[in-house]
């Protein structure tokens, strides 16, 4: 419980000192198109800067360049994920769902995309705990478990109009909500097969990978690198899951775990 | 305050999900995962299951399925479920016809039980959510040795069988946390067996907790977690190990194994990715385990059960220890080496004595605290029938003190030093034209104090 609560206290903090909302990003975008677009330009093809003479040729068609930068760094953000995995011992919903929900996070910002998730859960949660007692077949129960969802979400947009000024949440997309409710799913079906504590730990974990992922992908700095580099992160991405794919020493977590069982 | 070294002994889980997938071949891996395959292949190569009832792969077949004929003491389970879940247990009929009584005295209707198997074959309780098939089979009646642990479920054995030899073996018990599942990571209790006795060793709950009591309900108080001995012990191992025989491509997996009161040990299920806390509860590490027979396999049923019974044996020192002084032994001693059953030795000088329910034979031993394993000599060995095919556990080079280096038989040896019995792998040598047949290394001498005091 108390690992819980400093987990969510850390999570309140950084949101607040880092407020990305919709906004925020496009100015971001703006920011990009800018010089390093330029810099980007000033180039001769010689084979090894193909990847980086492709992307200057889809901007020029008119390619959005948040898009390219957000394609390039989903691979970045899921060697994040699979290292914070294998070295460190935090377990999530797999790879994918980390670090899906990261880039949700880039839509929602860090504390609307906890705001909408604890909602999606909420609203699942208590729509299971009353459709149990109408003995349905088991999709036509989620069915109308994702309506209540849906009503839910509306509601939560119409309301934070209230308090624009502490977070906006009149910009979510859809696609937001659907990965949100991919993530509750996740809680209610690990509760279901495993039990209550697993699944807290892996939806905690989960969110705990993705708001580090969220947090790598919004550095502007890297975010350049990535535009202007395209060929050594995709080295780069490849030689650091090499390494990792072949570790098969001790994680982080476990020298508490194994600890027990040393004799003295 | 933390020593890297010593963490070296266990099997990560970085690891294990490699060792699962190099020795373990995708046929044998969809084997294991299926319960229903598993428990038709053991059932054909003649290793006790739980009985096969009825199974069921689409609903139309379940609707002609007639409930009223089952006897009751029967198990409703999803053939592809893991942890536990989804399963149903009942024990007797109810008053009413369409009545049943489960485990705990709740009662289900046949209306129920229908209901259940449609969720089970939409996929409710199947790994990713696919469809799946029914199983009913028999329900085991547990061993009565087990029902003053607990309350509801089945607790079972789990053995780590690794190139056909056990590795390592915890009881499981299920709690009122776990809800009668016996699956640590819901909340079960897990206690480390001893391979060589089956006598139970440490205790953890959960995937962390250790635990030093845990409550009987026969004698109504809490008991230590050390010192239950497990009925049936070698029949246990066996069906372990038999696992690995009849299924083909699986070199590294957990089995699941549970006694039944009449039956004997069967087993439940085949597990190819086994939970690394039976390392804690064991207070010892699977990788150091595996390491040691890394170059070996299990020739024969026999082979693979010695080799785990003379190599990674308790020696239930700490528990000595607390109650007796360390003992003195002399630089000769006699030890007492205990003669296979059924062998008939044949010696001219000494003769064969007995030592509680063993045979066994006076032999001049030396202390050697200069080498590492006990060493014995070839002759007394052939003789008093310790060097049989399946007794010699592998054989190893050794580099004598002298640099000469030659091929030694190591092969598992019982003997009794001051009293104390221990169960250890000694390496034969010839020792011809020396006096003392037997040498005593410093692996044997744990807990002894060598004192060179003539007397």
């Amino acid at each position: 419980m108390k690992k819980i609560m400093i987990a969510i206290a850390l999570t309140v903090a950084i949101a607040g000192w880092w407020r990305l909302g919709l906004k925020e990003i496009a100015a971001e975008e703006g920011n990009l198109s800018g010089q390093t677009l330029q810099v980007l330009k000033v180039e001769k093809w010689n084979g090894f800067n193909s990847l980086r003479y492709g992307i200057t040729l889809a901007l020029n068609q008119g390619v959005e360049p948040s898009t390219v930068v957000l394609l390039l760094l989903l691979p970045v953000v899921a060697t994040l994920v699979s290292g914070l995995h294998y070295l460190i011992g935090l377990s999530g919903y797999g790879i994918f769902m980390p670090t899906m929900i990261a880039v949700t996070f880039l839509n929602t910002g860090i504390l609307g995309g906890l705001i909408l998730f604890g909602l999606i859960l909420g609203i699942s949660a208590l729509s299971n705990w009353g459709l149990k007692r109408l003995k349905l077949h088991f999709w036509p129960g989620r069915s109308i478990s994702l309506m209540f969802i849906g009503l839910g979400t509306f509601g939560l947009m119409l309301g934070s109009q209230y308090f624009k000024n502490v977070i906006d949440l009149s910009g979510i997309s859809i696609y937001s909500v659907l990965l949100m409710i991919l993530l509750a799913e996740e809680f209610t079906r690990t509760q279901l097969t495993k039990s209550k504590g697993e699944a807290k730990k892996l939806t905690l974990g989960t969110l705990l990978l993705a708001i580090s992922g969220a947090v790598v992908m919004k550095i502007t700095w890297l975010q350049e690198t990535v535009l202007l580099n395209p060929e050594l992160t995709v080295l780069i991405v490849v030689v650091l899951n090499l390494l990792i794919g072949n570790y098969t020493g001790m994680r982080l977590t476990e020298i508490k775990r194994f600890g027990k069982a040393i004799r003295k | 305050m933390f020593n890297l070294k010593k963490y070296r002994q266990f099997l990560t889980k970085n690891e294990r999900n490699r060792i699962y997938l190099r020795k373990n071949t995708a046929e044998g891996r969809a084997i294991a995962d299926s319960k229903y395959r598993t428990k038709i292949r053991l059932q054909k190569g003649g290793v006790g299951v739980p009985k096969l009832i009825k199974r069921f792969k689409t609903i139309e077949k379940l609707e002609t399925f007639r409930w009223e004929n089952l006897e009751g003491n029967f198990v409703v389970k999803p053939a592809s479920g893991y942890g536990g879940e989804g399963i149903i247990i009942v024990r007797r009929r109810g008053k009413w016809a369409g009545e049943w009584v489960k485990m705990d005295g709740e009662m289900v209707t046949t209306n129920d039980l229908n209901w259940h198997c449609r969720e089970i074959l939409a996929g409710r309780y199947s790994m990713h959510g696919m469809s799946d098939s029914v199983i009913i089979e028999e329900r085991v009646k547990i061993h009565p040795m087990f029902l003053a642990y607990t309350r509801s479920g089945t607790p079972d054995i789990r053995v780590i069988v690794y190139n056909r030899v056990p590795m390592m073996a915890m009881l499981r018990i299920p709690t009122e946390a776990s809800d009668g599942k016996a699956n640590l990571q819901q909340g079960a209790i897990g206690l480390g067996i001893d391979l060589g006795s089956g006598i139970t060793t440490f205790g953890i709950q959960g995937k962390g907790e250790i635990i030093e009591r845990i409550y009987d309900r026969k004698r109504k108080k809490m008991i230590k977690v050390n010192g239950i001995k497990i009925p049936q012990w070698r029949q246990v191992l066996e069906t372990a190990v038999r696992v690995q025989e009849v299924i083909p491509g699986l070199g590294f997996v957990g089995v699941d194994i549970v006694l039944d009161k009449e039956k004997g040990p069967e087993v439940l299920e085949v597990n190819v990715r086994p939970g690394l806390s039976i390392q804690i509860c064991n207070k010892a590490g699977l990788k150091a385990r595996m390491n040691k027979i890394e170059d070996l396999e299990g020739r024969n049923l026999e082979h693979g059960i010695t080799l785990a019974k003379y190599l990674f044996s308790e020696r239930f020192f700490e528990k000595v220890e607390e109650k007796e002084k360390i003992k003195t032994i002399q630089p000769l001693e006699i030890i007492k080496v205990k003669v296979p059953k059924g062998f008939k030795p044949d010696l001219q000088k000494s003769e064969v004595i007995r030592q509680g329910k063993h045979r066994v034979v006076e032999v001049r031993a030396k202390v050697d605290t200069g080498a590492f394993r006990s060493s014995m000599d070839r002759v007394l060995a052939e003789k008093l029938g310790l060097l049989t095919e399946d007794r010699i556990l592998y054989s190893r080079h050794y580099r004598s003190s002298l640099g000469k280096q030659n091929d030694r038989p190591v092969i598992g040896v019982t003997f009794w030093l001051k009293g104390r019995k221990i169960m250890t792998a000694v390496n034969v040598a010839d020792r011809k034209k020396l006096r003392t047949k037997f040498l005593l290394g410093r692996k044997d001498l744990e807990g002894f104090l060598v004192s060179a005091k003539k007397t």
